[in-house]
């Protein structure tokens, strides 16, 4: 080992704990390894909540994330979406349900 | 009967073939009659770790093909009283044998030894089938990074729907000092995550290369802290309570020096 180094890690340990970075990463990655949650399913489920948000805003497509998460024994699902602005006027009166809405909205690139 | 305990961790390369052959040797130097069965078919290593790699005649599969009678294919240590191996199959696959296979020997292993340790290939297919078929107990075994414990979980969940429950964990290469610095995961942290029982924890040490290249397994050597480790475990699983050894690295700019020197 460079002894230099010692001494810096000595005088100024970094201040980054990577031990529990990989324990909170491994808690929430052993949420869905457990649930047996297919990746297909969960990315059903991504394209089903980013629907819903799209209805009402308008999204930046590159810059969204579903994931779910691990909270002291308490599983959260964590959307992140990056909203472009709001929609002025929600055209509801042929969009009722998800599913409707699905089928209006066939030309939405898929994730 | 004797008691069948397999080895196991999903990931490859955690040290499970150095476990099962230090296990193996520390019952047999407690006086116990014990076996250890590489059932890594055509990857042996455990002949290797417990330098009899030069002493194999037959093998697992000659057993279960019904080329020789149990007993020929057993390699004795000839350093200990009680200790054999049953060697893998070198050329041949894990297809080579069958579950019900594998239970049928490791019975008539338990009927003749005290304990039998079974040396679980890595991944989940077949050969993990075989290796847990006919064990009464699993030892899984993990190190402290992220991608071992999450196999680690995967094998645990695996071996609860093949009816094995409460196996128990070896946390092994732990390196205290970087655990200290806050960039190992705590054993606490691996307990936390994969909630089955410590049986024991083994530092990391360069020592243990040593040893498998002299085909002598860790837990024969007194003086390091791997060896003492491995001992510790083999009292605990005979139903002792042994204190877990104080891992942690020399703190202060000191115990830095010493450690940069190599001390």
């Amino acid at each position: 080992m460079d002894i230099l180094q010692v001494f810096k890690d000595w005088l100024a340990p970094s201040k980054e704990n990577t031990g529990n970075t990989a324990k909170n990463r491994l808690k929430s990655m052993l949420v869905i390894d457990r649930s047996n949650v297919s990746p297909e399913l969960m990315n059903d489920i991504k394209d089903d909540i980013i629907k819903v948000y799209q209805k009402y805003f308008e999204l930046n497509d590159e810059d969204m994330e579903v994931k779910f998460d691990n909270n002291q024994n308490t599983v959260i699902l964590t959307t992140s979406i990056s909203v472009l602005r709001v929609k002025r006027s929600i055209d509801t009166t042929d969009a009722k349900d998800v599913n409707d809405y699905k089928r209006n909205n066939h030309n939405r690139p898929k994730r | 009967m004797g008691e069948v305990i397999v080895v196991t961790s999903g990931k490859g390369g955690v040290g499970k073939t150095t476990c099962t052959a230090s296990l193996g040797t520390g019952f047999a130097l407690m006086g116990k009659r014990t076996v250890v069965v590489d059932a890594d078919i055509g990857l042996r290593n455990l002949d290797v770790v417990m330098g009899l790699e030069n002493r194999i005649v037959y093998d697992l599969v000659d057993v279960a093909e019904g080329h020789c009678r149990l007993k020929q294919a057993l390699v004795k240590d000839k350093r200990f009283e009680n200790l054999y191996l049953l060697p893998a199959a070198q050329t041949r696959d894990k297809t080579a044998i069958t579950p019900e296979q594998m239970t049928e020997i490791a019975q008539q292993l338990a009927e003749e030894f005290d304990y039998v340790f079974i040396d679980c290939p890595a991944g989940i297919e077949g050969g993990f089938k075989n290796a847990i078929a006919g064990a009464d107990r699993a030892i899984v075994v993990t190190n402290p990074e992220m991608s071992s414990v999450r196999d680690a979980d995967r094998i645990i969940g695996l071996l609860e729907s093949e009816g094995k429950a409460n196996p128990l964990l070896i946390i092994n290469r732990l390196r205290p000092h970087m655990v200290n610095k806050g960039d190992m995961m705590t054993v606490e942290d691996i307990c936390d995550i994969l909630a089955i029982k410590l049986i024991g924890i083994i530092p990391d040490d360069e020592y243990v290369i040593v040893a498998t290249n002299k085909g002598e397994p860790p837990v024969l050597n007194d003086d390091k802290l791997v060896g003492k480790a491995y001992r510790n475990i083999v009292r605990r699983l005979m139903g002792e309570d042994i204190e877990f050894l104080n891992l942690d690295a020399p703190s202060g700019l000191f115990g830095k020096l010493r450690r940069a020197l190599g001390m």
